[in-house]
């Protein structure tokens, strides 16, 4: 026996598929066979069917497309590397009022603006030098549409073409008009009730004032002043927070300067004879800081340019305002030169109306600290958080 | 002889003018019964000697201060002062084309008012 004889087991394997081929021969299956031991099995029937059903796919997947692309509520159009319209969606005759027909072969320019030319700020031409999404809002008569241009480009990432999409944000607009007007509106009533709140301040005063003339005792006249002066500085906020412009912060800083001029000019302080110093850092504080703050501080100033300078005595009044590096603490010191206060004076028994408040609102109010020190005048020193109030308007 | 100034006060809040009158007066003065409409300002104007007018801009009536003084310095060319709790920019805008005197904001006092008009007239008298 030779050693070329073919095993059984193959032998048995090449009969098989032999036989396998015959049947699909007889079955029509098999158009064409190549060779004897390993042939070749041509089905030109499947190549056929192969054909059809990829051009059934293809058209299936364009169809697909199609739908997509005219299902989409903005108007796109595909741009070729001129920037003339290739294809459009149906919602282009929605949006702008053309058929594919009238939009075809033409620049977008000429099909939105009517131009010749690109409008100035065009996106397209944006987008091709940026080779990035550009958009623009515009508007056209009563109607607002958004212009967005994403770029097509090439493996070499050269431009050849855009994808334009035209949307309708009228609605969007007239939401944002509706709502502009709404916050307009409750921005003026709020300046208004800050008008009216000091109006009615001015009011009080006036009555106060009234008071006084109609009163001949000097300690009386004096408690009506010094009340008066309380309300001015209460109504100070109020004409800081009507003149704001988030209407609930004002600058301390300001209010500070503002306030102790007022209390000079209402003291009647010859300028060259006292003056105030300001080292103020601007802070901008809520109204519920700003009205304790401005209490304290009209009782500082006011004792200050009523007591410290005696007999025309000449002299300065500093105030400075510092936020702690920490940033929790606003830390402001009221210091005169001044004659200081009488000896034996307890700062923590005083009985006097005007300190028992400054130290109330400082740690009750304010929940802060207030220290005196008597060293060349008197000087106080308060500390305090802005933290523990939260805007309300 | 000096004449007194006479002052014509624009003010709808009552307490406010009757203050603001009682010390101008003490300032020595003459202030007309206040008015607390810019109507009633343009009347005035037409048959009293009013040499300044002291206008809140915000009043009782159809015109606000700043048409009342426009039409009372076109009537007789009155030196105006404004006094308002209004600091909003378009206000202040109108109420300066008229180049008042002062333009006050309020709360304002007699101390914020009298040296202003001691400033155009002296104090309280001018000479005729």
């Amino acid at each position: 026996m030779s050693d070329d004889r073919i095993p059984y087991q193959e032998l048995q394997e090449q009969l098989q598929r032999a036989e396998a081929t015959l049947s699909a021969l007889r079955r029509g299956e098999v158009d064409l066979v190549i060779g004897e031991t390993q042939p070749l099995v041509v089905r030109f029937k499947d190549l056929v069917e192969e054909k059809d059903r990829l051009l059934q796919e293809t058209d299936r997947l364009a169809k697909e497309w199609q739908t997509t692309f005219n299902s989409v509520g903005d108007a796109i159009w595909i741009l070729d590397a001129e920037q003339r319209v290739l294809h459009s969606n149906k919602a282009t005759e929605h949006i702008l009022h053309c058929s594919a027909q009238e939009v075809a072969g033409k620049h977008c320019w000429e099909v939105i603006h009517g131009t010749t030319k690109p409008i100035p700020n065009c996106p397209l031409l944006r987008t091709k030098k940026s080779l990035q999404r550009e958009s623009l809002e515009l508007q056209l008569g009563e109607r607002w549409l958004k212009v967005t241009v994403d770029p097509i480009v090439d493996a070499d990432n050269q431009f050849t073409g855009a994808v334009h999409i035209v949307s309708d944000i009228t609605g969007r607009k007239q939401t944002e008009a509706a709502l502009q007007n709404s916050l307009q509106e409750k921005t003026q009533l709020i300046r208004e009730l800050y008008h009216r709140t000091k109006n009615n301040m001015q009011v009080i005063m006036s009555m106060l004032m009234l008071q006084a003339e109609f009163t001949e005792d000097e300690q009386t006249r004096d408690m009506l002043q010094g009340t008066n002066s309380r309300i001015h500085a209460m109504a100070l906020v109020h004409e800081k927070l009507y003149q704001s412009q988030n209407l609930s912060r004002i600058n301390l800083n300001e209010y500070i300067q503002d306030l102790a001029q007022l209390l000079a000019q209402t003291y009647r302080v010859t300028p060259n004879k006292i003056t105030l110093a300001f080292d103020l850092e601007p802070i901008p504080v809520l109204i519920d800081i700003a009205v304790p703050c401005g209490l304290v501080l009209n009782e500082l100033i006011s004792n200050a340019l009523k007591h410290a300078f005696p007999h025309k005595q000449s002299g300065e009044i500093s105030i400075r305002l510092r936020r702690a590096p920490d940033n929790e603490l606003i830390i402001l010191t009221i210091a005169d030169n001044g004659i200081g206060m009488p000896r034996n004076f307890n700062y923590g028994r005083s009985e006097t109306f005007g300190l028992q408040t400054i130290v109330a609102i400082v740690e009750h109010q304010l929940q802060g600290k207030i220290v005196f020190e008597e060293k060349n005048g008197l000087t106080c020193r308060m500390q305090f958080k802005d933290s523990h109030y939260e805007a309300r308007v | 002889m000096p004449k007194k100034v006479n002052i014509l006060l624009v003010e709808d809040e009552a307490i406010i003018a009757l203050l603001l009158k009682r010390n101008l007066e003490r300032a020595g003065y003459n202030v007309y019964k206040p008015l607390a409409t810019g109507e009633a300002a343009v009347e005035a104007v037409k048959t009293n000697d009013v040499d300044v007018a002291l206008m809140d801009i915000r009043l009782a009536g159809e015109i606000d201060g700043v048409e009342a003084a426009e039409k009372i310095v076109s009537l007789c060319n009155t030196p105006i002062i404004f006094m308002t709790g209004y600091v909003d920019n378009d206000v202040r805008e109108r109420a300066q084309a008229l180049n008042p005197v002062a333009y006050l904001v309020k709360p304002v006092t007699p101390n914020d008012i009298t040296p202003v008009i001691a400033g155009l007239f002296g104090e309280g008298e001018k000479e005729i």
